[in-house]
């Protein structure tokens, strides 16, 4: 008996009609990877993320899409496994390199088909009952073939390409610029650099001005989506943080009385309560009082022996 | 917001980032260009999510019907299957790649057909449309909270969930009158007067001759018996018949004890279906219909009638009340938050944002001195004064000069702990530097004065950090999320959401009321902290005293008064019901006591009693059951002798037909009127 969420059910999505073309478009995108990385003259470059990304599909591990983005570029970065000189990116360092786009837009039509194909065959929301509350035979909420429409691989490759070309404009705007403390704004075109005795070094000014640029865009995103947040809060969103607000401005002082009207309420249901729980806790606060005046007298003595010898 | 696949992602991309640009891009660029087209992607993957989410969020409609035999309805019937059918429609402009649209299930109701969700591209203006199918067997209250949307995009990194609250009670009515209920078709008189009229011997309007009697003063003429006067000799008058309908009243217990039992197979539902039957039955005799609803607190009457309307109101009120549920009462605050979290979070997920339901971190410190033994810190921090004393002295003695006479005497003491002290420090390994040696005489010269108080601080912290484990801190977390949510929903105090972090009964009594206002089933405890039965009530008796004796001053005429409670649990405290009633049938009322029957316990037999297996005895919870069983059979047979006593009818619901015994009596009331 194959349940939902067993490998063999996984892979009969996998044959479904429409899946089937994501399945493909996903091995073209390695094959793809494999020739380009191939270019390197290692077969080891273009081998493993290949190897690594079949297996993601046929085995559905989820952790393997991260894998193979790390083994991509690293094998970018040294072709045969161990850093020894070569490699085709040393010899074309520039934006719009026709290899680089090709590589990375492969990497991202592999990694959406990837994605797509988990969400449809695997699991596409999470569940986030207690995990008491879940079994294993429970199926996945999945993304239905039936949803997928005509035209959304196409969508979904062209999408990857111009991804891959904002990502040249950015690393071409980072390449060409640099950080300039002494000016406002703080960056300045690089060929207009002749001194170049007092700016930060290549890596450091590029770190700065993606972290810059990204924060900024992120920042702006997160002010601007954070004000359509508030605008769409409904009557009691914006009471509880009122009372949220007023909540943490006096807890302390509602937290102390609280406590004591608790206590209160205890003993007025069980009047002797009180006083079984004086005692009982007073024993045991005597006991270790008791026995760790004992302890530090001995070790008092002990100690006072030893300087007087 | 973020899915685990999501941040995995995210932290790849940054990570590969992170390396291209600051080590490896100079030579090798395409490190950083792969991260940095990563994270544009995730960039642009993520704000397309949250535009789509944000411009629909607002504009989602939700109509909900209710189906039964084709048509829509406004109230469903019991023991006929209801379809429901929910359509979703989005009124933005943008689409949702990937929703789930579910319509929440009325709880502890059986899905009979169709789906309660349905996985969508949620494009514009198109409806989702969910049907299925949901069967009650008794009456009650079938609750819709409301619609869930959980909202992915196609990779699967980000997601969220909504919840559209639109609760809707819809209430389940008792069936219609079916083959036992129905009218009977035998007829017994033959002078019976029209259906739901008998006729009363007393002087009234009615058509049928009553008596003669003298002609008085302003007699009518037309009322003059000429013949009679004709052979007496002097004027006499024809009295009349008065005609009255014959009007029945069914008090129902709704007290706790008939609440309990599984949705639709409570004793309240049964004895509300056997009310319902009644009434239908009684109605199409054109009998008048009254209703008294009566629990441990108080009673609610609906006067007699018999039109359609009040049938349809006499219905809803029984529907209504058949959905209450007990109250669980005395509960522990750890099985309440184990069943209302949850709840909330699927019903308020907005309201779980940790924007607006903060839980700072020092809402999980425990404060030591909001102990009992708190106070008891300060000891250490005295002690450590009195040992710094000789600083604080010798301070004295710079800036103000001798000091007085009583201090002089004991200042040998302190130097004598001070030297005591010293000697103990000059013990200590030493490096021969004195740049370190005299920081770590000094160092350890106050640790050794101040001890107590360092002991002190190493209890407080450990006494106010274990409040952030488990089980302390989980528990914290929820009460204020949950105490918030309620104070919202009450309209209370931040005060207010403080009481219910500390206080367990306010708050256990809350999130109570929260999951019955949910028709949410908890856990009922049916016996209190001394193993007494919570929900036997002596007030029920005083209650339905009250009710029966209105209903009797209310009464033009005798009357059937039909008692649908359990009363064989209240065993001696019977007195006020069994005064009531003989009031009632001191004014020659009917009365007519109908009572719940456990399934599990058998009628008790007459004749000796059936031997028992010895073998069964030595079980205890067999002895148990037997003596349970037999002790409920024994005070149904006291209540049945003290009611009969006084001239009440009792029967069991359980009883062969209790209706038919019921319309049996209404046209005994009937017709023992209209004969002569």
């Amino acid at each position: 008996m194959t349940y939902p969420n067993s490998l063999p059910a996984y892979w009969k999505v996998l044959l479904d009609e429409r899946v089937r073309g994501y399945v493909m478009v996903a091995g073209c995108a390695l094959i793809a990877i494999f020739v380009i990385q191939l270019s390197t003259g290692s077969l080891v470059a273009g081998g493993v993320p290949m190897l690594i990304g079949i297996l993601a599909m046929v085995l559905r591990w989820t952790a393997m899409p991260g894998f193979f983005v790390g083994t991509v570029a690293y094998l970018a970065v040294n072709p045969f496994g161990a850093p020894l000189p070569g490699g085709r990116s040393s010899v074309l360092p520039s934006s719009f390199s026709p290899f680089d786009m090709l590589l990375v837009a492969a990497v991202l039509v592999y990694l959406h088909a990837q994605f797509r194909v988990y969400s449809l065959a695997k699991q596409a929301f999470p569940d986030e009952r207690v995990k008491a509350a879940r079994s294993f035979r429970d199926p996945h909420d999945r993304r239905p073939p039936r949803l997928i429409s005509d035209n959304e691989l196409l969508m979904m490759i062209l999408f990857a390409v111009g991804t891959t070309i904002a990502g040249q404009f950015v690393w071409l705007f980072i390449t060409q610029f640099e950080v300039d403390s002494k000016l406002f704004p703080p960056i300045r075109f690089r060929l207009f650099v002749r001194d170049r005795s007092d700016l930060f070094s290549m890596a450091v000014s590029r770190f700065l001005l993606f972290t810059m640029s990204f924060g900024c865009v992120v920042g702006l995103a997160r002010i601007v989506l954070w004000y359509w947040q508030i605008r769409q809060w409904h009557r009691e969103e914006a009471k509880l943080l009122l009372l949220d607000t007023g909540w943490l401005e006096s807890r302390r002082e509602y937290s102390r009385i609280e406590t004591w009207r608790a206590a209160r309420i205890v003993d007025q249901r069980n009047p002797g309560e009180r006083w079984r729980r004086f005692k009982k806790t007073g024993k045991r606060l005597f006991n270790v009082l008791f026995f760790g005046f004992v302890s530090i007298c001995v070790l008092m003595l002990f100690l006072a022996y030893f300087i007087i010898r | 917001m973020l899915t685990a696949r999501g941040l995995w992602c995210l932290i790849v991309a940054g990570a590969v980032t992170l390396i291209g640009l600051t080590t490896v891009g100079v030579e090798h660029p395409i490190v950083a260009i792969l991260g940095i087209t990563l994270l544009v992607w995730y960039l642009v993957e993520g704000l397309l999510f949250t535009l789509r989410f944000r411009s629909t969020l607002g504009k989602i409609d939700v109509v909900r019907e209710i189906l039964q035999n084709g048509r829509v309805v406004s109230n469903a019937w019991s023991g006929i299957a209801c379809t429901v059918r929910v359509m979703v429609t989005n009124r933005g402009k943008a689409s949702w790649p990937l929703a789930i649209v579910m319509d929440r299930a009325p709880e502890a109701r059986k899905i009979r057909g169709g789906y309660t969700e349905q996985t969508v591209e949620f494009l514009p203006n198109v409806p989702v449309v969910i049907e299925y199918e949901l069967k009650s067997s008794g009456p009650g209250i079938y609750r819709f909270e409301g619609v869930e949307i959980r909202v992915a995009d196609l990779a699967g990194f980000f997601y969220k969930r909504i919840f559209l609250r639109r609760p809707v009670d819809i209430l389940i009515l008792p069936p219609l009158t079916d083959s036992e209920g129905k009218q009977r078709a035998d007829k017994r008189f033959n002078t019976l007067p029209p259906p739901g009229i008998h006729r009363l011997r007393r002087p009234g309007s009615g058509s049928e001759l009553l008596d003669l009697r003298d002609y008085i003063a302003g007699d009518p003429p037309k009322m003059i018996a000429w013949k009679a006067s004709a052979k007496k000799d002097k004027l006499i008058t024809k009295e009349l018949e008065s005609d009255i309908p014959v009007r029945c009243t069914l008090f129902l217990d709704t007290s706790q004890a008939m609440r309990l039992g599984p949705v639709g197979e409570t004793p309240l539902c049964r004895l509300s279906e056997v009310a319902s039957s009644i009434a239908q039955a009684a109605a199409a005799n054109r009998d008048l219909v009254g209703l008294t609803l009566f629990d441990e607190a108080k009673f609610d009457v609906l006067p007699a009638a018999r039109n359609t309307v009040h049938t349809i109101r006499l219905l809803s009120k029984l529907a209504d009340a058949s959905a209450q549920r007990p109250d669980p009462g005395g509960q522990e605050v750890k099985p309440m938050v184990r069943i209302a979290y949850p709840l909330a979070q699927e019903l308020y997920p907005d309201l779980f944002d940790r924007g607006l339901n903060s839980q700072p971190w020092g809402l999980f410190w425990k404060p030591l001195l909001d102990t009992r033994w708190g106070w008891l810190a300060w000891i250490p921090v005295l002690f450590s004064m009195i040992v710094n004393a000789p600083g604080v002295l010798a301070l004295y003695y710079m800036l103000l000069g001798p000091l007085p006479k009583w201090l002089q005497s004991i200042m040998p003491l302190f130097t004598e702990w001070i030297n005591f002290c010293a000697r103990i420090v000059r013990q200590r390994p030493k490096s021969n530097y004195l740049l370190l040696d005299v920081p770590l005489f000094l160092f350890a010269m106050l640790l050794l004065l101040n001890l107590p108080i360092t002991v002190t601080v190493i209890v407080w912290f450990i006494h106010g950090i274990r409040g952030f484990f488990s089980p302390h801190a989980p528990m914290r977390r929820k009460r204020k999320q949950l105490g918030a949510i309620f104070t919202v929903l009450d309209g209370g105090t931040p005060a207010t959401v403080e009481r219910y972090i500390h206080d367990d009964e306010f708050f256990a009594a809350r999130a109570g009321k929260f999951l019955a206002d949910h028709h949410v089933e908890v856990p009922v405890a049916l016996y209190d902290g001394d193993g007494r039965y919570r929900f036997r009530s002596e007030s029920k008796a005083v209650v339905l005293q009250n009710a029966i004796l209105g209903s009797v001053s209310r009464a033009r005429d005798n009357e059937l008064f039909v008692i649908l409670a359990d009363l064989t649990e209240l065993g001696d405290d019977m007195a006020a019901v069994l005064k009531a009633v003989r009031v009632a049938r001191s004014r020659h009322h009917h009365v007519m006591v109908i009572v719940p029957w456990p399934s599990d316990v058998p009628a008790a037999e007459p004749g000796p009693k059936t031997d028992i297996d010895p073998m069964e005895l030595l079980r205890v919870s067999k002895l148990v059951q037997i003596a349970l069983v037999r002790g409920y059979q024994q005070r149904y047979e006291k209540l049945q002798k003290e009611l009969v006593r006084v001239g009440a009818t009792v029967l069991r619901v359980t009883d062969r037909d209790p209706i038919r015994a019921i319309l049996d009596r209404l046209d005994r009331v009937r017709g023992a009127r209209s004969r002569r």
